[in-house]
């Protein structure tokens, strides 16, 4: 229960779910460099806390709550004026910009809709997953659901509808 | 706009090949100079200590530590006995509250406020709390320190799910205190060792404490009497309380 991890256990989770991190940090952090520290951070307390996963989905939820109180931590101990999306090159799509422009909006939503609109439309979870996961009420969950979607379709203008 | 929408805009968040490669690096070299402190080394000298110890105090003394009849018996100082019967130890529970909650890592100074005797708070020593929104008490903590994870809870709460299923021959109660303790031996995982698990409950100034310490089998004399000398140092210095750390 308390043996570090191999090697081999410790690069397995990290190429399983690097991808997750990152996307999670980079919604809070808007930039790669701060990203990457908070990704390289999220793995290293694996490292040290070892923690005792029941399967790969509670595995997932410890990283991304561990890098959501990363990222929340970074952006309370510094300011920092962050680059805009526009230099990244991922953000620009070959159809005009439309998923730029969502993602834009996605990372503007308040701090605390940010885990849960990942898990919800990305991940596929639903409201019950996402509180166990997050430990957070199951209204609590619903409530920052609909507030993101209405701050989205504000944002996005009237066509935001969901499918 | 579909789901499929918000779906791709994720899909394009990705680090470029060498962001990959450095992250993938950093994070091994961690993993490798983490490592370069094996487990087995934080045990060989204590362990080898308390075996010259054990051995001497087996001759000129009363042990401190005896196993028989499937039960360990633990003298852990202050003329108390602690005796662990065989159970079912928890795993990291998994609870649902009915209000919001926020977590955060507790500070080094917080986790001398809960465990003073624990010294020199180390790199792999950490711990996290659960607090409630509304008030910002302390609901629930997990951690480790020196090896021996615990689990705190405010009374009324369970820290753990654990299970005695043996039946100690006294009720173990030190300084006072009332205490469970268990232990589990696990069969051999692939490199041959049997895992021990030693665990021991007890509540103290309205906090539900939940010890464990695991390791070989072959250890567990030494396992029992580290877990029985932290959980009588906890009762004796009376100060661990989660009331005390707030949520800030």
């Amino acid at each position: 229960m308390l043996s570090p991890r191999s090697d081999n256990e410790v690069e397995a989770i990290y190429l399983r779910q690097r991808m997750t991190v990152y996307r999670v940090c980079f919604a809070y952090l808007k930039n790669p460099a701060d990203t990457e520290d908070a990704v390289q951070e999220t793995f290293f307390r694996l490292i040290r806390k070892v923690p005792a996963f029941a399967s790969e989905e509670h595995e997932k939820a410890w990283l991304i709550r561990t890098a959501a109180n990363i990222c929340k931590d970074e952006l309370k101990r510094r300011y920092r004026t962050h680059e805009s999306l526009d230099v990244h090159p991922e953000l620009q799509s070959e159809d005009g910009s439309r998923t730029s422009d969502v993602f834009r909006a996605v990372t503007e939503l308040p701090d605390k809709y940010k885990a849960v609109i990942y898990l919800y439309y990305y991940e596929g979870y639903d409201s019950a997953e996402i509180a166990r996961m997050l430990r957070k009420p199951k209204s609590t969950v619903r409530n920052y659901l609909h507030e993101a979607r209405k701050l989205l379709k504000e944002r996005l203008g009237e066509d935001f509808y969901e499918g | 706009m579909k789901d499929e929408t918000i779906r791709e805009s994720w899909d394009r968040i990705r680090p470029d090949e060498a962001a990959d490669a450095r992250m993938h690096g950093a994070v091994m070299e961690y993993q490798h100079s983490h490592r370069g402190r094996p487990a087995v080394w934080k045990w060989a000298v204590p362990a080898l200590c308390l075996l010259l110890a054990a051995a001497i105090l087996l001759f000129t003394s009363t042990p401190r530590v005896q196993f028989k009849e499937n039960r360990y018996t633990v003298k852990p100082g202050g003329g108390n006995t602690l005796e662990y019967v065989t159970g079912e130890p928890a795993g990291s529970a998994k609870f649902a509250y009915d209000y919001e909650v926020n977590d955060r890592e507790l500070t080094a100074e917080e986790m001398h406020t809960l465990f003073p005797s624990s010294g020199q708070i180390s790199e792999g020593d950490y711990f996290g709390g659960v607090f409630k929104a509304e008030t910002g008490e302390m609901v629930r903590a997990e951690g480790r320190i020196d090896g021996i994870m615990f689990f705190l809870a405010q009374a009324g709460l369970a820290p753990s799910d654990c299970i005695i299923t043996g039946t100690p021959e006294r009720e173990n109660v030190i300084g006072g205190v009332p205490v469970k303790a268990g232990y589990a031996i696990f069969a051999a995982n692939s490199k041959g060792v049997r895992n021990a698990v030693f665990f021991a409950e007890f509540e103290i100034n309205r906090t539900a404490v939940y010890a464990v310490l695991s390791g070989d089998e072959k250890d567990s004399l030494q396992l029992c009497q580290k877990l029985s000398e932290a959980v009588y140092e906890i009762i004796r210095r009376n100060t661990t309380d989660i009331s005390t750390i707030k949520y800030e």
